[in-house]
């Protein structure tokens, strides 16, 4: 990613330049669903709250600080905006222990290698995790934050982002177990 | 020796541990295949979620993203709205012929007792010795010389002028507010 250029468009964009916002969505579009899809486990949603994400940045260029990059802003607008997503849609019924992983529905041609099989149910396993665990394992292992990062990204106290993030690592690893990977 | 807490593992793991608590864990983790084994596992653990890819997107969602972005309004450049000149224009003619007058009326409308009334209150101020503290340049304090209308200086000059100048404004706005923003996107 070209930093300089990034930089620039930011500047733009924040004066309400659509196109360059454009040209950042194009660049930044794919890490941002990613984190979606990783958080809510379909493209539908994933796709929707990318867009929710870009439209709530591009309403909060205000308060963004121009001269910082963007990918780590938007980052945490989508993981915040996941996380909230999956607190209020999480059933009380903990889906912890045995109940079906969510499949997507539709899993397309990536789906038919073995390679693919396994991926699909490392997410299907990150998924079953409850919302605030789920949060820490996509911080810490995908958006590479140091605990201080993740506690300040989550707005909750180190200990607490410390002892979540060796109970999501350790229900993972049972569950990786299990499926035998 | 007691074997790790989860702390210490989370931290090894994460690498977020000094020199010489790193070295102290090490050297447990070499005599204690129990806390080895939960390492191993969680590296691996770690190893499994680094290699899974990203997934490609399927369409370009930029087009869907500015669809629903809040419609820019576009400030007019004042200086190149050809109402604003005009506006500008007729200002600077109406106060040039306007203040003459104006400044002809003044003197007869305000009761010459307030003058006085005022001088004598900065008088004080006139009257204080600033030369012990610096010296005052001196100021000369005179009114330009201001042109003189052939028609004449009486009030009903100066409510046509006025009359003219509210017209020329209210069509100046009339014409500021037609020419829409531009809205863009
Ligand atoms: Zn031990």
């Amino acid at each position: 990613m070209n930093i300089v250029n990034d930089r620039s468009l930011i500047k733009l964009a924040a004066q309400g330049d659509q196109d360059a916002f454009g040209e950042l969505v194009q660049l930044h579009q794919s890490a941002v669903f990613n984190i979606a899809y990783r958080m809510l486990g379909n493209r539908r949603d994933a796709e929707d709250a990318t867009q929710e994400a870009f439209i709530r940045a591009y309403n909060a260029f205000g308060k963004f600080d121009i001269k910082r990059p963007f990918r780590p802003w938007i980052k945490r607008i989508v993981t915040n905006l996941c996380l909230n997503q999956i607190k209020s849609h999480y059933p009380t019924l903990s889906l912890e222990n045995g109940l079906p992983l969510p499949k997507e529905p539709n899993p397309g041609p990536e789906a038919q290698t073995a390679k693919s099989e396994k991926d699909a149910e490392i997410r299907a396993a990150i998924l079953s995790l409850k919302p605030h665990y789920r949060a820490v394992i996509e911080l810490r292992h995908f958006q590479e934050l140091n605990y201080e990062e993740i506690a300040k990204s989550l707005d909750k106290p180190l200990s607490t982002i410390k002892s979540d993030l060796f109970r999501a690592r350790k229900m993972l690893a049972e569950k990786l177990k299990e499926l035998r990977l | 020796m007691k074997h790790l807490n989860e702390i210490e593992l989370n931290e090894y793991l994460d690498e977020m541990l000094d020199e010489a608590t790193k070295k102290k864990i090490e050297a447990h983790l070499s005599g204690c295949e129990e806390c080895r084994a939960k390492v191993v596992g969680f590296q691996a653990l770690f190893s499994t979620l680094d290699e899974l890819p990203e997934i490609p997107l399927r369409r370009d969602l930029t087009p869907n993203i500015l669809a629903n972005l809040p419609k820019p309004i576009r400030v007019p450049i004042l200086w190149r709205e050809p109402a604003f000149l005009l506006q500008s224009a007729l200002t600077i003619i109406l106060l040039a012929l306007g203040m003459p007058i104006l400044s002809a009326k003044m003197t007869s409308l305000l009761p010459a007792t307030s003058y006085t009334a005022l001088i004598e209150m900065l008088a004080p101020l006139y009257t204080w010795d600033f030369d012990t503290l610096f010296t005052m340049p001196e100021f000369a304090f005179s009114m330009p010389t201001l042109p003189t209308l052939p028609t004449g200086t009486d009030a009903n000059t100066l409510l046509m002028l006025l009359f003219s100048a509210a017209i020329l404004w209210g069509i100046g706005n009339y014409s500021l507010l037609r020419s829409k923003p531009e809205v863009r996107g």
